[in-house]
């Protein structure tokens, strides 16, 4: 993050006033980075709300504040839908590659048990 | 900035510039009004974010909280199913994280065990010592699919 001013809520005091000056200060201006398809969504939006662009974003962010912990549940939700579709394939998977290994162990020892040890060995 | 300021805006004191990086991305200079600065910051302070990385997911979230009656559903869709959700999110996780770690050790020796597999069945049948009738779902695979359990637990960290 980049902030290029800030601006303090209290006068700062000539020896240790720079520690309050950090703690108050407001940022004006940031700089971040956000994917392009919330950038198209962000134009549309301020275009289908007849804001400028400054006003779609502020409005964007003051309700996305608002409504923080009801999104973040929505994300919640996105992603243990995901992690539950993971873990159903991991586990298919795991049930393949572990019969798979227990399978070579069994046919390792039945052809032990039929005295073919030494012909396991040479092919 | 990569490429030439396209869209840049000030009114008073608030302002937007966006530039499309060559990563597909926008990168933005936003300068807010006071007021708005402030509730981001008292914001930023109370639940320990950075503003670099708080104020994109805002933006997301904010276009996603256009719908009042959406919103609304969603609130008692919370309220309802939460609890669930995080008694069961937790232990998945583990569970996943378990089962990835077991998946991931048999899938780095997975071309041997193949190899060892088809010889096994080879001599079997050879000494009429197995039904050479049944198929297991591993006799089919060949280079593709064991890429594909190297692409999934190999090369990829959970």
């Amino acid at each position: 993050m980049t902030i290029f001013s800030f601006k303090s809520n209290r006068k700062s005091r000539a020896g240790y006033g720079h520690t309050e000056d950090r703690k108050n200060r407001v940022p004006l201006a940031i700089e971040f980075i956000m994917e392009d398809s919330t950038y198209e969504r962000l134009m549309a939006f301020s275009q289908a709300s007849s804001l400028t662009i400054v006003e779609a974003v502020m409005s964007a962010i003051e309700k996305g504040m608002e409504n923080y912990w009801l999104m973040a549940y929505k994300s919640l939700k996105q992603d243990y839908s995901r992690l539950s579709e993971n873990h159903e394939r991991c586990r298919k998977d795991n049930k393949l590659l572990s019969t798979l290994e227990k399978q070579n162990e069994e046919l390792e020892e039945l052809l032990r048990s039929k005295g073919m040890g030494k012909e396991m060995q040479r092919r | 900035m990569e490429s030439s300021i396209y869209n840049a805006e000030a009114q008073g004191h608030a302002g937007f510039e966006a530039v499309h990086r060559k990563d597909g991305r926008v990168q933005v200079r936003l300068t807010l009004t006071l007021e708005v600065a402030n509730r981001l910051n008292r914001f930023l302070r109370e639940k320990g974010f950075r503003a670099s990385d708080i104020v994109p997911v805002l933006i997301e979230y904010g276009l996603d909280s256009q719908d009042e009656d959406a919103l609304k559903e969603l609130r008692e869709e919370r309220d309802r199913e939460l609890p669930k959700i995080d008694s069961k999110y937790a232990v998945i996780r583990f569970q996943n994280y378990e089962c990835f770690i077991v998946n991931q050790a048999i899938a780095m020796r997975l071309h041997t065990l193949l190899s060892e597999n088809r010889r096994l069945k080879r001599l079997c049948r050879a000494e009429g010592i197995m039904n050479t009738e049944v198929k297991d779902a591993w006799d089919s695979w060949g280079v593709t699919e064991v890429d594909d359990f190297y692409k999934r637990y190999v090369f990829k960290s959970i």
